[in-house]
């Protein structure tokens, strides 16, 4: 059953076994199975139920219909868009359904440096097996790659570098070219259209536009979830919501798991709440190519090809180096690679067809941390401060120049990025212009769409928050399943990886495991 | 430029996030000719605003202007779509933070920013050359005056890219269905 805001007249007040906060990648799965164990389950989430119907293809409509904070929520220094959907099935609605695992080298540097034994490639295949099915996840189809990707792929090929298409959660996809607004023909395979429905099917009442506030503990290690149901858009309140249960997973995501437990008081004894946020930051190209070379980035599938050449994935470190992605379907957004204005842009927005966009996407460590602040209303607001580490912003000019070798190289006459103040590189000799890109709040804009940590896996309290089946280490009955458990980045993107950990967790615990 | 991080901390954070300023209400951008710009300050010619004063949709059409002129590549420029009208449309009413940084960052560039590149009056009295020059100049300056440029320049380029009337000219046919906005379901408390 499906409950939305405008649907409650009254305060709720409800009682039952288990209560998921969140609908997404994490929170579809946890409710499924807690749903298919026969346990009475609630689901909260708070952003509002929209179906395929209501996708219209229109960024200005669907990111403040669909993404956390209409698409501006960004650290405290405004450099990273830290882009989360808000929305029943959360960012599985609004990403470009690849469907990447958990890197070896990842588990393999969590085993070695964390002690993460238990979180092995055999101890996961299980969860791979149940999620992919479940996805339908596959190789995407060669009929809905574009010219935008391919030119990665042949490019790289011609130059000997490493490149691939992606896996993917859909089902009979057209190749419209709009995952990034929702999927309007119900082919992207989120939690909307899987896990939720199959939870509410087995009983699992699912309320949409309900924000979680707090959660009082009370006797004998149950617990009172206190929250609100809001308006739809304005998120202003409506009525009072309390729900009285024997066990709490968290799946509000890295930003706001921790908010909502440091507002609850739980924060006490975990130290390391908040902490070892990784960001994965990335930045927008854009390469302007000859009229005669049609990208046509807004349609098939938008994000089909990466170029992983230059993955430094070690044990040592988890993932390192950077790869290029291709990218498009958002003109608005996209217009904004570039420092130009006038007629300048004019110039180059009329080679919008020819014109190649992709990301670079650069790996972190995880050095960010959620702050506070008290707002007016009296509730803990999450601010998340996060400074690229001098390594890290080598790597990234690194990036940037590969990449734009790498398009001059495959036909671009000038490459250009997501930056006020870059200029355009249009020959190899300017590419030294790059060291002096500055990497400054204000000077450029990149974007986190992979923001993990914030409640890591460690093996006590002083390393971690969660344990290895994702419980809470200092109160019993309460667990994490979003991508606030990473210890560090998991992947290129995270949807599988953040599946597959709930998958393992909720499965085991729904069997008693 | 030594007056580069003079703008309040709240209005410099909230232009930091430029690029993808909140959408709302139901849209209908309101042609108006190029010949508009300059009656513009007359409030008879202002249309009916949402959020933003007359003021404040005077300036920003001066600003939109300078980013997105008319003709050269293409004809339609920001002042024959009313960008700023279309801008005032989205902005939600209840975002107060939103649009004090919005007004904020409006009046820094009207009222400051002629005088830190030494010209005399308001931004919204120059001559298009010159606005254009001023805010190149600013993108350049660093500090609060680039993060203006580009909280301005962002939230522009977005609104005017995602307008129908802009389509055809960069060659793209726009989503493949023809829906509304997606519908917010609510009822009093």
């Amino acid at each position: 059953m499906i409950i939305q805001g405008h649907e409650i007249f009254a305060p709720l007040k409800l009682k039952t076994h288990s209560v998921v906060v969140g609908s997404g990648a994490g929170g579809g799965v946890a409710a499924y199975h807690m749903a298919a164990a026969g346990l009475d389950t609630v689901v909260l989430e708070e952003g509002g139920y929209f179906q395929a119907k209501d996708f219209n293809q229109r960024e200005e409509d669907m990111m403040p219909a669909l993404y956390r904070g209409a698409g501006r929520q960004t650290t405290t220094d405004g450099m990273i868009y830290v882009w989360q959907g808000s929305t029943f099935g959360g960012s599985t609605v609004i990403n470009t359904a690849d469907a990447t695992p958990i890197e070896a080298e990842v588990l393999h540097h969590w085993q070695q440096k964390f002690g993460l034994s238990e979180l092995t490639e055999d101890n996961l295949a299980a969860s791979y097996e149940r999620v992919f099915k479940t996805l339908n996840v596959h190789r995407l189809e060669e009929k809905i790659l574009n010219r935008n990707n391919k030119i990665l792929l042949e490019t790289a090929n011609r130059l000997g570098y490493k490149a691939g298409v992606f896996n993917s959660n859909r089902k009979g996809c057209i190749g419209s070219g709009y995952c990034f607004t929702g999927c309007a023909y119900d082919a992207k395979q989120g939690t909307n259209l899987t896990y939720l429905p199959q939870a509410s099917e087995l009983g699992a009442r699912i309320y949409t536009d309900v924000r979680v506030d707090r959660i009082e503990r009370l006797f004998g290690n149950k617990y009172r979830v206190h929250g609100s149901v809001v308006e739809r858009g304005t998120r202003r309140f409506r009525h009072p919501v309390e729900i009285d249960c024997e066990r709490i997973i968290m799946a509000a995501g890295t930003v706001h798991t921790p908010a909502i437990l440091k507002r609850s008081g739980f924060d006490k004894g975990l130290p390391q709440l908040g902490k070892n946020i990784s960001l994965q930051p990335q930045i927008g190209i854009s390469a302007v190519f000859p009229d005669s070379e049609k990208m046509t980035s807004w349609r098939g599938a938008p994000q089909s090809i990466y170029m992983n050449e230059f993955d430094d994935n070690r044990a040592e470190h988890g993932l390192g180096g950077f790869r290029m992605e291709g990218v498009g379907g958002m003109a608005g957004v996209f217009a904004q690679f570039s420092n130009s204005i006038g007629l300048d842009h004019k110039r180059m927005m009329q080679q919008y067809p020819s014109t190649h966009y992709s990301a670079l996407l650069v790996p972190d460590q995880p050095t960010g941390t959620m702050d506070w602040e008290w707002g007016p209303d009296g509730k803990v607001k999450p601010k998340i401060q996060y400074t690229p580490s001098e390594e890290w912003k080598q790597r990234f000019r690194r990036g940037m120049k590969t990449a734009s070798e790498f398009l001059l190289e495959a036909g671009a006459r000038e490459v250009n990025f997501n930056s006020p103040v870059y200029g355009s590189i249009t020959n190899g000799d300017q590419l030294s212009r790059i060291d002096d890109y500055p990497v400054e709040p204000g000077l450029v804009a990149l974007t986190s769409a992979h923001v993990q940590g914030s409640c890591r896996i460690g093996l006590d309290a002083n390393v971690g928050v969660v344990d290895q089946n994702l419980k809470l280490h200092n109160l019993d009955n309460i667990y994490i399943v979003d991508g606030s458990i990473m210890p560090t980045t998991a992947s290129t993107h995270t949807m599988i990886p953040i599946m597959v950990m709930s998958d393992r967790a909720m499965h085991k615990l729904a069997h008693g495991a | 430029m030594g007056n580069n991080n003079n703008l309040p901390a709240a209005t410099r954070r909230l232009f930091l996030q430029r690029s993808l300023i909140a959408m709302a209400a139901i849209a209908a951008s309101p042609m108006i000719s190029t010949q508009g710009f300059a009656a513009t300050g007359e409030t008879s010619k202002v249309p009916t605003l949402k959020t933003l004063t007359a003021d404040d949709y005077r300036i920003l059409s001066a600003v939109s202007d300078a980013i997105i002129p008319s003709g050269g590549a293409f004809p339609t420029g920001a002042l024959d779509i009313d960008l700023a009208a279309r801008i005032d449309s989205y902005i939600p009413p209840e975002d107060t933070d939103l649009i004090q940084g919005i007004r904020g960052a409006l009046m820094f560039i009207e009222h400051k920013a002629p005088s830190l590149v030494g010209k005399e009056g308001l931004f919204s009295q120059l001559s298009i050359q010159d606005r254009e020059a001023l805010l190149l100049t600013l993108r350049d300056a660093g500090g609060d005056a680039t993060s203006v440029f580009a909280a301005l320049r962002g939230l522009n380029l977005f609104y005017f890219y995602t307008d129908d009337n802009v389509w055809p000219h960069i060659g793209y046919e726009g989503p493949l269905v023809k829906r509304g906005k997606p519908v917010y379901p609510q009822v009093g408390s």
